[in-house]
Order: structure tokens, then C-alpha cells, then sequence
């Protein structure tokens, strides 16, 4: 009966570096590696320092990130990658990855710096057991410099690759470039070459990501290597995926929903999903001690367009910023989902409508009127709907979150001037309702590659600035400047928020 | 004597390497004291250095000459005797990128004939009149089989520049960009 393979040799085994080394040699090193595990954030190598030991990634993930030579590195570690001098970093998560390869080159000092993104664990080889083995092995130190050189080689072109990507910003040309960069070896009939096909369009990503798998579980030495490295190139686009899945399924457990689940259950199911969505991605909220203990208020907030790549199949995009707002606000707050007032759909706004019918939203017409409504209801009269609408709402101490503006705009335009209805609702509403502004920035960006921010500002209780008796002038004036002036200086806070330093991934304190 | 010179000029492009722009190949032999010189050849033993310096060619290229070309088969190790060369890596949709620049005495050329599947990665043009030293490499895999530790601390030292060119490379191309052409 042969000996149980430890779980060591397992790995160099399947490791695409070690590769083509025969047995003997990969049971020499197996039996003679260490298992060093690193928390997130903790750095495994450092570059610039002694590099005395070669990695090999056993679990978890790493990001390389590397700095050109001659930068300083920046004092504020806070700031994060995006530093002068940084190269975009390269997130890898694949078994068997090798790390410090300059422990075996000259002059032995680690080219770049890898951080534990998770919980990680890594083999540990030191450099003087491949420097004493190769002396009493010279046919293995040829053999392992040959990989060493494969392995610097493939580093030497993805680098290429991705900085010449970077600047031009596709990810579908990173890969073909890639590809391109391997023809000399690559078969043509492999199914790599659809990779570049498949991320085109945001509805086959998927199918480049089952056949990344497909390939690097089935496909030869070339091809499981190049899976790899395009799988970890990709890292962002995966989670850019798994975000329009989540939208997607969002959009069907309401949409999809049994006509027996009431809006008020469909308005807390929504939440809770987009609750999950947003846990995963960087946010950062302030401000929340300014929430008013007891639900039963208004909620105004700055509104920003949908980036475009979270266009659902049926040309629907749900809006984030506002979901943001109610999950991850208010929801956590008071354990409600609040109700939100929304414009009603056109005609032809099928998804808009099916999602938003559903929800039990406040309706409000812009534009073209509904032809299922009664065209001869009035202007006022639909006001007067929506007020009473609203202050029901209101009194049975749910929250009303309104976007004044009316309309949607990127960070850098925002806010817009608003319209006075929410304000108007709070005049008419006894117990007076509290207005509360939130102002969010960057829910117009890709949510993978922005921080967004929230904060929630101090109350404002309108009889104490327009008394009680408040007519339409004054209140328009009031909302045309002292309430907007205050929500400009409120979105620019929010826009200085997102940009600082990381004091933490998902950021609330 | 047209049909042998056409003859060898065929073998010669078969073997993948640009010709045109060559001015002369020197005849002058390359000696394994020429070699020893050299950086790279730094504590390689004697007989390997006469070996290497036998199958050693010279050769001379007028501005603008091609060396190697990305994608052809590796056969030679170059090492640069004096001018500077332009190390050029054609993108898809982009065209060919200036990524680096050789210009010291000893630098090495063509690495990827050290490693399979022995296609050159890179295109390498002369940017100014340049000497370069050429060495088969069939003539190193010689070497390594004789003596298998000296091919590993060779090895090492093809490494290192490949290293080098690593850390240029981020350097060049986190710069604006430059069009092969300029």
C-alpha cells in the first residue's frame, strides 16, 4: 500500500510552476515546506526587503501590488493603491500561485508587495534549500531555473499586458492582447479564444467564467496556465458579475413575487437583498446619530444616475443610491423598509413598472401620464393624492424617502435644484414629520472600482424656519436657497468622504 | 555562385532572423577572452568559454535593423557589443509599443531562447548602428548538458535580466505611452 500523499506534495503537484519537475524532487520540497498563515491585510512579502524565501499559495487570496522603482512610497498608507507610482495591483486567488520568485534571483530583494485579501495560507520554501539542492542536484537546478524563467517570462508579459490594458481601459482587449502574447504556443482551437467573445457583453460573462473553469480544470499546460492568469485579470470583472446577478435576482423576487406577498413584505425582502448586495462592496456612511429616534419622516436625498452596466436584460435599472439609503440606512435603523415615492413609468417601461407596482410606492407623474389613469384628473387633484398618500404613510410611522431633485445626475452635477413637494408634504403633515437630508455620492460610478459614501445630516424641522402657517413663496425660497445651498456643501462633503483614505473596508462606525 | 548566396539567404530566414540592414559579418573570431569580458560570461568556467566563443558569430546592423522578431523561433542569444536597441512589443488593435531600451556593453537579447517553446516575446530593432555578438543556442544546450550546475547558475543570470526587463517594463509602460514608430 503506497504512503498517504500529504497535503503539501498535493499542492506542488498541482502547481502549473512546478510543472514537468519530476516527483522525487516535488516530495523533497513538499516534505521540507512550511505553512505560514496571514490574516486580511497582513503582508506575506514586502518589496524592496530581503527576499529569503519562495510562496506558494495553498488557500485565500493575495494582491500583488507593485511599485515602480524610484517612488517613495506614500507616508499615508491610507491612501491606498492608487498612490503616484503604484502599478494597478493584481489580485490572485488561484492554488498553487508562486510567490518571490526573487528569492532565487538576484539580488534577492521581494519585486513587489503581497497582501493577504482573506484569510491565507502559503507554503513556505527558503531560498537556501533550492541553492544547497541544486548543488547536490544539478539536473533539478537546470530543470527549476527553466521554470523560474517560465515563471518570470509569464509575470514580464501579463505586466505588459496590463499596464498597455490599463491605459486603455478594456478588459475584453486585455485578455485578447494576452492571448495574443501566447500565440506562439497556444492552440487554435482552444477555447480561450472565446474568452475575449464572451466578456463583450455583460449577459456571456458567465460563460467566460464556466469556461475558464472548464479549461483550467481540463486544458493542457498552456492553456490552464493562461486560465488562470486571465481568472485572476478578471477578479474585478467577477465581482462586477456577481453584482448584476444580485441585481437580477433582486429584480425578480419582487417582480416575481406570488400577488399573496403584501408590498410592505416585498418593500423588506428588497431591502434585505440589497443589503447583501452592498455589504460586499466599498461604503463608507456618516452621520447616523443624526437619524431621529422613532420612524414616521421624511427622508430627502440627492439623487445620481445608474452606471449603465447595471442595464438588466429588460432595459430596467434599478437605482442605488436610493436602495442604498433604504437598506443599509434606514432599514438597519428602525428594522422598516421605508417607502419611497417614485415617478410613475411610461409607457413602454415595462420592467420600471412590474418592480415598482409591486413595492407599493408613492407614485408621482412627470411628463407623459399613464393612459390607464384617468386623463382628466388634474394636476392638483394628483398632488392632493399624493400628499394624502404620503402623510398616511407618515402616520403609520413609515418612512418617506423623496429625491426633490426630480431627476437623476452624476456626483460631480449633483445635486440639482430641487422641487418643493416633499417639503410641501412636511408643511402639511401633523405631528410635523422631520425632514432628514442624506447626501450620497459615487452610486453613478461601477460599484466595484468606487468608494461610495452616505451622511446623514441634522434634521430640519420646517415651523422652526418658516413658522406655522408657511405659504408656497416662502417655501419655495426657502428651498431654492437655504436648503439647497446646504445640500451642495452636503454632496461635496460626501464626495470628500469617499475619496479619503480607507479607514476600513465597509465603513461605519 | 547567385543560387549559393540566394541559398544561404533562404537558411538564414528560415532560421528566423532578420537580415536586412546586416552590414558585414565580422569576420574576426570571437575569443573566449572576448566572451570573459563580458558580464554575463562572469566565473563561467574555460572550456565552456571556448566552446561558447567557437560557435560565436559578430554582427553588425545598420540603424533600424531588426535583430529578432516576435514570434519567431529563438535560435540565438544575442549580447550587445556596442549602439543601443529598441525592444518593441506589438499589441493587438494598439501596434508596436516601445517597452524598453538596451544600450549597455554585454546586455542580452533574445532570452527566450533559454526557455520553451522558444519564440522570441519581443521584437528587437536596432536604434542606432550596433555590433552585437551571436551564440546559437543549441551550442548553450551543449553546455548545459556537460555540466548541468553551470547551466543552472547561467540560468540564474538570464533570470536576473529577465528580472530587470520586468521592472523596466513597468517603468516604460506606466509612462506615456510610445508608439514604436517615434
Amino acid at each position: 500500500m503506497s504512503a498517504p500523499v500529504s497535503k503539501e506534495l498535493e499542492l506542488v503537484r498541482r502547481s502549473s510552476f512546478f510543472e514537468g519537475l519530476e516527483d522525487e524532487h516535488l516530495e523533497y520540497f513538499a516534505s521540507r515546506a512550511r505553512r505560514c498563515t496571514f490574516g486580511p491585510g497582513e503582508r506575506v512579502i514586502v518589496q524592496g526587503e530581503p527576499a529569503t524565501s519562495f510562496y506558494v499559495l495553498a488557500e485565500g487570496k493575495i494582491e500583488l501590488s507593485f511599485r515602480k522603482a524610484g517612488e517613495e512610497m506614500a507616508l499615508n498608507e491610507e491612501l491606498g493603491p492608487e498612490v503616484e507610482g503604484q502599478v494597478p495591483s493584481h489580485i490572485v486567488g488561484h492554488q498553487g500561485y508562486p510567490v518571490g520568485w526573487a528569492s532565487i534571483v538576484e539580488p534577492h530583494l521581494y519585486r513587489a508587495t503581497a497582501t493577504a485579501l482573506e484569510r491565507t495560507e502559503m507554503l513556505v520554501l527558503d531560498r537556501e534549500l533550492f541553492e544547497a539542492y541544486a548543488k547536490e542536484r544539478p539536473d533539478f537546478g537546470l530543470k527549476f531555473m527553466r521554470r523560474i524563467l517560465w515563471l518570470i517570462g509569464n509575470h514580464l508579459r501579463m505586466t505588459r499586458t496590463r499596464l498597455v490594458a490599463a491605459r486603455y481601459g478594456n478588459v475584453p482587449q486585455t485578455v485578447r492582447a494576452l492571448l495574443n502574447q501566447n500565440a506562439a504556443t497556444l492552440s487554435v482551437t482552444s477555447p480561450l479564444h472565446k474568452i475575449p467573445h464572451y466578456l463583450e457583453n455583460r449577459l456571456t460573462v458567465d460563460d467566460a467564467y464556466h469556461t475558464l473553469e472548464v479549461v483550467k480544470a481540463e486544458g493542457d499546460e498552456v492553456e490552464r496556465e493562461l486560465a488562470a492568469q486571465i481568472a485572476d485579470l478578471l477578479d474585478e470583472v467577477w465581482r462586477e458579475v456577481k453584482i448584476f446577478r444580485q441585481l437580477q435576482t433582486t429584480y425578480e423576487l419582487v417582480a416575481g413575487a406570488t400577488p399573496t406577498v403584501s408590498p410592505e413584505e416585498l418593500r423588506y425582502r428588497s431591502c434585505e437583498a440589497f443589503a447583501e448586495l452592498f455589504e460586499d462592496t466599498d461604503y463608507v456612511i456618516r452621520g447616523e446619530e443624526n437619524l431621529p429616534d422613532a420612524p414616521g419622516h421624511i427622508f430627502v436625498m440627492n439623487h445620481l444616475s445608474n452606471h449603465l452596466d447595471n442595464l438588466l436584460p429588460n432595459d430596467f435599472i434599478l437605482t442605488l443610491d436610493t436602495h442604498f439609503v433604504a437598506s443599509m440606512i434606514l432599514l438597519k435603523k428602525y428594522g422598516r423598509a421605508p417607502v419611497r415615492v417614485v415617478r410613475k413609468s411610461d409607457p413602454g417601461e415595462y420592467g420600471h413598472q412590474k418592480f415598482y407596482d409591486r413595492l407599493g410606492y408613492i407614485y408621482v407623474y412627470s411628463g407623459y401620464v399613464d393612459p390607464a389613469d384617468d386623463p382628466h384628473v388634474s394636476s392638483e387633484h394628483r398632488r392632493r393624492l399624493f400628499l394624502e398618500a404620503a402623510r398616511e404613510h407618515l402616520k403609520n410611522g413609515r418612512n418617506v424617502v423623496i429625491c426633490p431633485e426630480g431627476t437623476s445626475t452624476e456626483t460631480e452635477n449633483s445635486p440639482l435644484p430641487f422641487k418643493t413637494g416633499a417639503f410641501h408634504l412636511a408643511a402639511n403633515v401633523r405631528p410635523e414629520p422631520l425632514i432628514v437630508p442624506i447626501a450620497v455620492a459615487n452610486f453613478d460610478k461601477r460599484l466595484t472600482r468606487t468608494r461610495t459614501a452616505a451622511i446623514v445630516h441634522e434634521p430640519i424641522k420646517l415651523s422652526e424656519h418658516l413658522g406655522e402657517s408657511i405659504d408656497g413663496r416662502a417655501l419655495r425660497e426657502f428651498v431654492d436657497g437655504y436648503v439647497y445651498e446646504c445640500f451642495r456643501d452636503y454632496v461635496r462633503g460626501a464626495v470628500r468622504l469617499a475619496d479619503k483614505g480607507r479607514e476600513g473596508f465597509r465603513s461605519s462606525p | 555562385m547567385g543560387w549559393e548566396l540566394s541559398k544561404k539567404k533562404l537558411r538564414t530566414v528560415q532560421k528566423g532572423e532578420a537580415t536586412a540592414g546586416l552590414r558585414a559579418s565580422d569576420k574576426t573570431r570571437v575569443t573566449p577572452e572576448e566572451l570573459a569580458g563580458l558580464a554575463f560570461f562572469e566565473n563561467v568556467s574555460g572550456w565552456a568559454l571556448r566552446r561558447l566563443a567557437r560557435s560565436a558569430t559578430r554582427r553588425q546592423l545598420e540603424q533600424g535593423a531588426m535583430v529578432v522578431r516576435q514570434n519567431d523561433e529563438a535560435r540565438s542569444v544575442y549580447f550587445l557589443l556596442s549602439g543601443a536597441v529598441h525592444i518593441l512589443v506589438h499589441f493587438e488593435e494598439v501596434g508596436d509599443l516601445l517597452v524598453g531600451v538596451q544600450r549597455d556593453k554585454g546586455s542580452l537579447v533574445g532570452w527566450s531562447a533559454f526557455m520553451a517553446p522558444y519564440r522570441y516575446t519581443s521584437s528587437v530593432r536596432c536604434e542606432e548602428a550596433s555590433e552585437l555578438l551571436r551564440i546559437p543556442r543549441d551550442t548553450f544546450d551543449i553546455v548545459f548538458e556537460e555540466d548541468a550546475y553551470l547551466g543552472y547558475k547561467i540560468l540564474k543570470k538570464v533570470a536576473t535580466t529577465v528580472d530587470t526587463r520586468l521592472e523596466g517594463a513597468v517603468t516604460f509602460l506606466d509612462s506615456p505611452i510610445v508608439p514604436a514608430e517615434l
